[in-house]
Formats: structure tokens, sequence, C-alpha cells
């Protein structure tokens, strides 16, 4: 069952001759109960795009339905519990002034109208869900490490059982051991919650670990857009194989061939005609300088943009 | 192995408590100001009990110098300066402190409000504001009181008035820190209306520096309220207030009578140092 | 052929008797790269800012030598630490905070050589312009007269790169230089590193959380916990049969699921022995002395009273 469905989505931060594109009409549908990754280079429009699926930002053209509905209308109200969304620094997405319990109770009454002894046990449970013992409930969030933030944060956008949670590098602060638990923890969440997860990382070994599909955005577009299996092990877009070889590797036989791309990410506000990708693509040739890929099939749901390995 | 054996050798986490210097060593500047405030406060709130009437005159013993019998000396027309004194120090030490915390809590609101709607809304305030702090503070407060009139509520409106601008620069710019952070955003998530984020969230945590500048403006407001009475702007003679007794004293120093502008001059700058003090160590802790 | 030996270094606060840094030991030759790695609290930095004689004020050096070629570095009298540029040098994390934001970067690199190398003004400049080619900088020209906030943080790093080997350094310490940047330009940036210790012959020092960054890029590798060098040996022996249970633990985390339910605990510095002892399951009574790093090979340290060795050697 599709949860939220997203056509052309635009965003375009400031005005006139300063004007920058952050998103470039995408589209994308999350199942229930899917994860799907989002990964990209920093300035590629990832977090803007899981800001606007949030609600915390408005598109500039473009619609996002969720169950069918527009999003204004959906989280409208008590309907804000619908989506929630979890961000890359635990330590600026907890009120320094406000204790773990204070922050948990807010959503519980706000949202679910829970108030007394049923907001009490419901906070002992979410706490005791995501591995912390009630012995934090007094606790502030400069007493916490950063893996304990992120699983109040995390106790907090389940408080108000959400349908889809956006998860902006939820581990991107956190030490590798850590980062595994609560990677582990988003997961043992889903399979008793049946929540969707928008999981938007740079760090495609995680990614690999905890989603079912995952697109790969560059300069605000979708390249590729495939299972996790597919994507890893037939990367076709110039710029995920690019990617994934840059990735370092614990093990030396898993090394891909490395391609190193020339240059840099192009500045989103003057981009040339045609591909995004054309000045650091190895395959470009003449029809790339002209007009722009789409993102079409090459086989079953492996969705890619690029003329180079598009058979039409 | 049992958990018994394990915690033989392992001590909690630094098991030695951090060498712990006294706040008077870390922060001997706060300490004296400090200090000082409540002695002041002591003295102005039980002091006027135990001294005499402030505008009780002593025939005969005009121009007294300090003595046992009146510690800072007669004036004039023979009023006791420290009676006087104990008492001004009454009335000056409540408008700095009325002056310091009404300031805060309007350029706060008015602050919030700007930085967290932005917009039409912010550009007006901070224009006003600008307006405003375009003229010295000084000149503001004598403007203001000179049209709402000579009384002590006139002068702790038009100080307060002339206070105002600061407090809203300083929370505006702190809000407009605090809004990017990720938690203001959880806040929406949360549920909370637009009012609620700004009042429960950001609003508390954007006060800081307005706190750091409120002991300061404190003590500032107790020298413009002198400063305007010296000038003869605001509270008049006969009203004990150190200002003017500083104005009534200082046509007698020509004279070699030095106590009766000396002693409410030094309460002043007494009363106001001790509140730089406060204000400068709060602003230099990180 | 140089080389840094560090011997001892033992580090703490102030007026506290806890060490934040225990008896570190390690080398590092001119041409190699050697990777630090450990988690947040390690004291990895503090060991470069040690090194680097660049500890805060409360902060103090207790024991250790720290030699270049046989010259010894610390005062130990005084238990200061003198170096020049000339031996030693560091790049950052955040590679636009660490230039100076008013100052064109062709400035601050011909800046650097006429303090370090005595160069005129004139030579100075021509000079950093191949440097700043040298680091693979397209458009040297352009990018010499261009302010730090003109440019990427790639770039940014890049240009530190160039103020760093402007010194001619024996040995180049590089804190986490890629954590602030994107995978692609850390690929970039790692391939420049490797490049400039062939190529300039300094040994560099490598400071990252990454496991799999060191894996590609050092020659040989030190593990650190909670101030102390748990295992050094080279990359390779190290990640494949890694012989302190921290170390097995470390290379588990990035590849195994781990329980989301195990207590993360953090480090414990009052520990007199091992730092680890609380959370390693193979940790006895005796794990409550300090296990000093003993040599299991030439060049194979591990600091464990308990190390994990392959059943075959056990037999």
């Amino acid at each position: 069952m599709t949860l939220l469905e997203i056509s052309e989505v635009h965003k375009t931060h400031g005005r006139g001759a300063s004007s920058v594109p952050a998103v470039r009409g995408v589209n994308l549908t999350v199942a229930a109960g899917e994860t799907v990754g989002l990964v990209g280079e920093s300035g590629c429009g990832k977090s803007s795009l899981g800001r606007m699926i949030a609600g915390l930002q408005e598109p500039t053209s473009g619609s996002i339905l969720f169950g069918g509905n527009g999003l204004n209308e959906t989280l409208h109200g008590r309907g804000r519990r619908l989506i929630q969304m979890v961000f890359q620094h635990p330590a600026a997405s907890l009120n320094p002034k406000l204790t773990v319990e204070a922050m948990i109770a807010e959503p519980l009454r706000l949202l679910m109208g829970l108030s007394g002894d049923a907001r009490d046990r419901h906070i002992d449970e979410l706490l005791t869900g995501v591995g912390l013992d009630l012995s934090y409930r007094p606790r502030r969030a400069s007493q916490l490490s950063g893996g304990q933030q992120q699983r109040v944060v995390l106790a907090r956008s389940l408080a108000c059982e959400p349908d889809l949670v956006v998860l902006d590098e939820p581990t991107a602060s956190l030490d590798q051991s850590v980062r595994a638990r609560v990677v582990g923890l988003l997961r043992e969440i889903q399979n008793t919650r049946g929540v969707a997860y928008l999981f938007i990382s740079h760090d495609l070994a995680t990614v690999r670990r905890i989603a079912d599909r995952v697109a790969v955005m560059y300069l605000g577009r979708i390249v590729e857009l495939a299972s996790t299996e597919q994507l890893f092990n037939q990367p076709t877009h110039p710029y995920t194989k690019a990617l994934l070889s840059a990735e370092p590797q614990l093990d030396p036989a898993s090394r891909r061939e490395r391609i190193i791309l020339t240059g840099e990410t192009p500045n989103p506000s003057q981009l040339p005609t045609g591909c995004s990708f054309q000045d650091r693509c190895p395959l470009v040739h003449e029809r790339c300088t002209k007009e722009a890929p789409a993102l079409l099939p090459v086989s079953g749901n492996h969705l890619v943009e690029c003329f180079a390995v598009q058979r039409d | 192995m049992s958990e018994a054996s394990l915690s033989r050798f392992v001590p909690p986490v630094f098991s030695e408590p951090p060498t712990r210097k006294s706040f008077i060593r870390r922060q001997p500047m706060m300490t004296i100001g400090i200090a000082t405030i409540v002695l002041l406060i002591g003295f102005a709130a039980i002091g006027p009990w135990f001294v005499g009437d402030p505008r009780a005159t002593f025939p005969g013993s005009s121009f007294a110098p300090p003595s046992w019998s009146h510690f800072f000396g007669t004036d004039m027309y023979g009023r006791d300066v420290f009676a006087r004194a104990v008492n001004a120090a009454r009335l000056d030490l409540w408008l700095g402190i009325v002056i310091s915390v009404v300031a805060t809590i309007i350029g706060s609101l008015i602050g919030l409000v700007a930085g967290y709607w932005g917009g039409w809304v912010d550009d007006v305030v901070m224009r006003l504001t600008d307006i405003t702090l375009a003229f010295p503070g000084f000149v503001l407060a004598i403007l203001l009181v000179t049209v709402l009139g000579g009384s002590s509520t006139s002068v702790a409106i038009g100080v307060t008035v002339s206070f105002i601008p600061y407090f809203i620069r300083l929370t505006r710019a702190e809000v407009l820190g605090q809004r990017e952070l990720e938690y203001v955003d959880g806040a929406i998530l949360a549920g909370n209306s637009k009012l609620r984020v700004a009042l429960r969230h950001v609003l508390p945590n954007s006060l800081k520096p307005s706190l750091v500048q409120a002991t300061l403006v404190a003590g500032w407001a107790i020298t413009t309220v002198g400063g305007l009475a010296f000038l003869g702007i605001g509270i008049h003679p006969p009203t004990p207030e150190w200002g003017v007794m500083v104005a009534e004293g200082s046509n007698d120093i020509l004279t070699g009578v030095w106590w009766t502008a000396l002693f409410p001059g030094a309460l002043i700058v007494i009363a106001a140092s001790a509140f730089q003090f406060i204000g400068d160590d709060l602003g230099s802790k990180r | 052929m140089s080389e840094l030996v560090v011997e001892g270094l033992t580090v703490g606060i102030r007026g506290h008797s806890v060490d934040l840094l225990r008896d570190i030991s390690f080398s590092v030759a001119s041409g190699e790269i050697l990777g630090m790695v450990g988690e947040s609290g390690s004291g990895k930095t503090m060991a470069a800012l040690a090194i680097m004689g660049l500890l805060p004020p409360e902060i103090e050096l207790r024991a250790g030598s720290v030699r270049i070629d046989n010259l010894e570095l610390v005062n130990q009298a005084t238990m200061t630490l003198q170096r020049s540029a000339h031996q030693l040098t560091m790049i950052f994390q955040q590679p636009q905070a660490a230039l100076n934001p008013t100052m064109k970067v062709g400035n601050q690199v011909s800046r650097v050589l006429q303090m370090h190398r005595g160069l005129s003004r004139a030579e100075a400049k021509q000079r950093a312009v191949q440097l700043l080619d040298r680091v693979g900088i397209a458009g040297p020209d352009r990018v010499a007269r261009a302010y730090p906030h003109q440019l990427s943080g790639g770039m940014c790093q890049r240009v530190m790169i160039a103020i760093a080997l402007a010194c001619k350094p024996q040995i180049l310490l590089a804190d986490e230089p890629t954590t602030a940047l994107d995978v692609t330009i850390q690929a970039q940036v790692f391939d420049l590193i490797a490049e400039v210790a062939r190529e300039e012959g300094c040994g560099v020092i490598l400071i990252t959380h990454d496991l799999a960054a060191v894996s590609e890029l050092c020659d040989r590798v030190a593990v650190l916990y909670g101030g102390q060098l748990m295992e050094s040996g080279s990359t390779r022996k190290v990640l494949d049969e890694p012989r302190h249970p921290y170390s097995r633990f470390l290379l588990d985390a990035g590849v195994r699921q781990v329980d989301s339910n195990t207590p993360e605990l953090g480090v414990n510095f009052a520990l007199t022995g091992c730092r680890f002892g609380h959370r390693c399951s193979r940790a006895d009574e005796i794990c409550g002395t300090f296990p000093p790093l003993s040599a299991l090979t030439a060049d194979r340290g591990v600091s464990c009273h308990h190390p994990l060795v392959r059943l075959e050697e056990f037999k």
C-alpha cells in the first residue's frame, strides 16, 4: 500500500537572481512499513526533501500526497502525529531546558490527548522501548551521551505512533559502535510497529544495512532508484558507481575499482543545460550537454537517469 | 565472571572528586558585587526604621561634619545626611531593579516576536529600535521624563523605555540563532502551536544574554536616575534620593563642606559598580 | 630516513591524578602513514595535540618522550614540548575554520614560505602557486587570489595541505581531515595524502574514527581507547587478526549485527587497570592492573592481559 507519493516536487530557496534550486523535480513513493534510503552528498537536496515531507517546509511546486490526501490536510491538528522526523544532531534536537519526560510528554499530550497516569505509563513504555531505563526520566539532554540522546529523540518521535518517520542522518554524529546499536534499534521498532522510514544519509554502509530500496540524489534530482540489493550489486548510474567506489572498505576483497570523480559538485545556481552530472561524468557524450535525461527503468524496478545506460 | 568480582576493580567514573575551588576564589568580582548589593538592600529594607526622619531638621546644627551622632554629617537645613542616604537607598535600588526587570520582560518579549515571526513585524520593530537607539540613552530618558512630568513613576517609565531597545536587540539576535536549531523543529513535530514553540521552547533558551544585560542595566538605571535628578529632571527635592542629594550638596563643596555630596555620590558609584561586577562576571562565564 | 618516536606519553588534567593518555608509545617512519583510530573520547586528538605541543593550559604533559631523528622535543625538566613547523605540522577537521577568513589563500601559503623558508616576497608568491598546483588545485593562479569562503571544503583542505607542505615537515598530523567532506571528495583528499607521503617522504599520522579509511590508506595502525594504546601493528595484521578484545569489538561494530540493548558504556578514566576492563568479556582480577604495551612481534604490540590469540598458536 502506497503511503507517501511525491510527484514532480521542486524546491527553490531564495528569490530572484540569488535563488538556489535545492530539489528539482523528484518523484518517489514510500509504501507502508517500508524503508527507503535516500543517499547523496551535501547540498544534493536530500534534507530539503525530507523537511518537505515532514511538513516543515512547503514545496515550491509539485505535490506530496500522504495516504491519498494532500500533506497540509493530513498534518492539520492532531494529524501532525502521522509523520515525524529525526535530525542529525541529537544534542540540538532536544530542548536543553527540558527533562526527558517533559519532552516525551509533549507529543503524548498535544497529539494523543493523553494525561495523568496513562501518559506516565506511555512514557515508561517508550523509554523501555528504546532501551533506556526509567532513571533517565528526570535527566536533561546535557546529561546524556550522544547515543542516549538519539534514543530519547526516537522515543519522542514514536510517542505519537507515526506511520512514517523521516530520519535525516540519524547516525552521522554517533560513534561506530553506537551507530550499529541505533540501526539495530530502528529495525526492531519497525518490526514491532510497522512504521515506514525515509532514511536520509550519506553513509552508504548504514543505508545498505537498513533500507529496502535506495534512491541516489545528485543536485536535486534522483539519478538512480533501485532495491538495495540491485543498487549495491549493480550500480548503473556513473555517479552511483563513483559514490560506491569512493566509500572506504574495511575488507580489501570487497573493494571496488576506484573511480575518482574529477572536480567538485557544480554550483546549483548555475547548472549547465542538459545533464547536471556532465562536467564530472566519465561517460559524457554530446547528447548529455543538450538535453536532460529522465528517470527511466533499465530493468524492472531499477530506474536510472542517464542516456549512456538507457536503451531506447 | 560474576558481577560482584567485576565491581571490585571497577571504581565509578571519576572516583576522585574534581578539586573544587570555592565560589569566592573562582569569581571574586561576582562575590563582591553580590555581597555589596545584599548589604545595600539590607540597609534599604531595615535601615529607615533605625535612622531618624530624613526630613527632620536639627535646628542649629546645619553643616555639622560627620560625627557619632550624624555619621554622614548634616546638610544646609540641618538634616541628617545618613538618614537621608539610607532612605534614598530604598528608592534608588527599587528604581534600579524595577526598571531593569520591566525593561527585560518587555524587551525580551518584543525581541522574541520580532526574531521568531520575522517578516514585516521584524522590520517594523527593528526600525523603531534603531530610531530609539540613535538617541543616547540618557538624552532619550531626559526627553521622556520631561514629557511625562516629574514624579518617580514617570522617571521609572522614562528610564525603562530608554533601556528596552537593548533587550529587544539582544533577545532577537539570540532567537534568530535558536530558531534554526533542530529542537525547534522537534517542538513543531511534537504538536506545539507556533505560540507555544515561541514561549515554551525558544524564549527560555534565548534569555541568557538578556539576564546578563539586566544586571548591568540595574546599575546603569541607578546612575541614570541619579543623573536626571542631579539635572533637576524627574525627582525633586526634598525627596531623599542620591542624585537629588548630590545636586543639593554640590553647591556646598566650594565652602569646604564635602560630606553632603560625597556620601550619596559614593553610594551611587558603589551600587552601580556592584551590579556591573555581577554582570561582567556573568557575561564572561562560558 | 627521519622517524618520529613517541614513548610513554602520559597526559592528565592539572590537579587530577587521572590520566587522559597513559603510556602511549608508537613510531612513524618517513613515507609511512600511521592510522590512529578510536571512538570519541579515546584520546586520539589529545595525543596529536600533545605531540604538537598544543595542549590546552589545563592539561599537562606528565611523562614521555617525543623524538624526531633521535632529537628529543620534550624538555624533561619542565615537561614542555618545543617543535618547529619544519619537524611537525598539522591539518584539522574543519579546514574552513583553520584558514584565516580575511586573507587570500595564496597569501596564507606564501606567508608560511616567507616565515619558515626565508623566501623573498616574490619568490614565496610564485612558490605558493606551485604548491597549490602540487596539491591538485585546478587553476592555482585563480584560487591563490580567492578567499577561503569562496572555496569548497575539499578545496580548503587542499590549501591546508599546501600550507603544511610549505613547511617541508618531517611529520604531518592529519586530524580527521575528511570528516567534514563528502565521500567522493574524501577519496580525492586521501589520494593526495598518500601521494604526499610517498613523494615528499614525510611521515603521516592520520587520526580518524573510520576503520575502513585506515584499511585503505594506512600502512600501520594504532588503536586507542580511553587514552590507552590498545594495539598497534601493520594495518592488515591488526584488522585481520586483532589481538586486543577492544579491537575485535570495534571491528565487529561495523560488520556484525549488534544487540541494540547492550548498554553503551562510556570511557571510564578512573580505572587504574585496563580502560576496557569494565566492558570486556575476558576481564578478570588481573585486569585491575594496567597492562603494559607488550610486543607480540617486532612490529606488533598489544596492551592486554588476555590477548586474543589464534587457536593454532594457542595449541
